[in-house]
């Protein structure tokens, strides 16, 4: 399975920072809860590679449709795996960590003055994959 | 051998569901803790429950702990397959009669390692 074997190679990315992008994305964003504050964590790819990151993870054959709510579901998943990885890294024994359900978008969610955005992409078996972290400036009230 | 599958992804239930169908279970899926606990109630007992951590109405950890709440269920297998993959997550899983722990991502070779452990494959 490509997933089991490979994490979609993930682990071996090279990921560069890159400025926020403003097409349409199918992008699935993960609440990471951290007392005091929170982040998004956004996994992105266009149409075209959300469609081959989804097929690799399910590695589905050539003769397999997958439909928009599957393609969305294995963004999503690997939405969670990223958060995942941000979340063991930030956890601690006195700090507790939250992740929360996936959010899936068909579209850019947007930053404003009081969130900073970092973005960064890779390429991965032919696609183009964006993760995003949204941070507010300031904690939640 | 009958297994089910609880997780929230349709794309993790279809990959851990091939494996365990190649790996010769009979496998229904629960989009849920409180779908899964419906299931075995309506469907009868399975020999082994993979289980995600975080999902809508009951969290895999519930479950978990429903199950083990249950004479029932003192022989059904559960193994957590998940992206919590703190240590503190892993004795909270344990402690709460879980009885394997997989992190999210896995390599078929871990998977069937772990149902190797359970006594419920030959490797």
């Amino acid at each position: 399975m490509v997933v089991a074997e490979t994490a979609l190679g993930l682990a071996n990315a090279v990921f560069t920072p890159v400025a926020p992008p403003k097409s349409a994305f199918v992008c699935a964003y993960i609440p990471v809860m951290i007392p005091g504050g929170g982040l998004q964590i956004g996994v992105l790819a266009d149409p075209a590679s959300s469609r081959i990151l989804a097929a690799g993870l399910l590695s589905g054959g050539p003769e397999d449709e997958l439909s928009e709510g599957d393609i969305a579901d294995a963004i999503g998943e690997i939405a969670n795996m990223v958060a995942g990885t941000a979340k063991a890294a930030r956890a601690t024994t006195s700090t507790v960590v939250t992740l929360g359900l996936p959010l899936i978008v068909h579209g850019w969610v947007g930053s404003n003055d009081r969130t900073e955005i970092e973005c960064a992409s890779a390429s991965i078996g032919g696609a183009t994959l964006t993760i995003v972290v949204l941070q507010s400036r300031q904690p939640l009230i | 051998m009958r297994a089910l599958v609880i997780d929230d992804s349709k794309a993790m239930r279809l990959i851990l569901g091939r494996f365990l169908k190649a790996a010769g279970f009979e496998v229904r899926e629960a989009i849920h803790g409180r779908d899964a606990l419906t299931q075995l109630t309506e469907h009868g007992i399975v020999d082994l429950a993979l289980v995600d951590w975080n999902m809508p109405e009951m969290s895999g950890i519930e479950f978990v702990q429903a199950i083990r709440a249950d004479q029932a269920y003192v022989d059904m297998k559960l193994m957590m397959v998940t992206t919590e993959s703190e240590l503190g997550r892993v004795e909270t899983a344990l402690a709460a009669g879980a009885d394997e722990y997989v992190m999210k991502p896995f390599t078929s070779d871990v998977l069937r390692d772990k149902l190797a452990m359970l006594g419920l494959v030959t490797t």
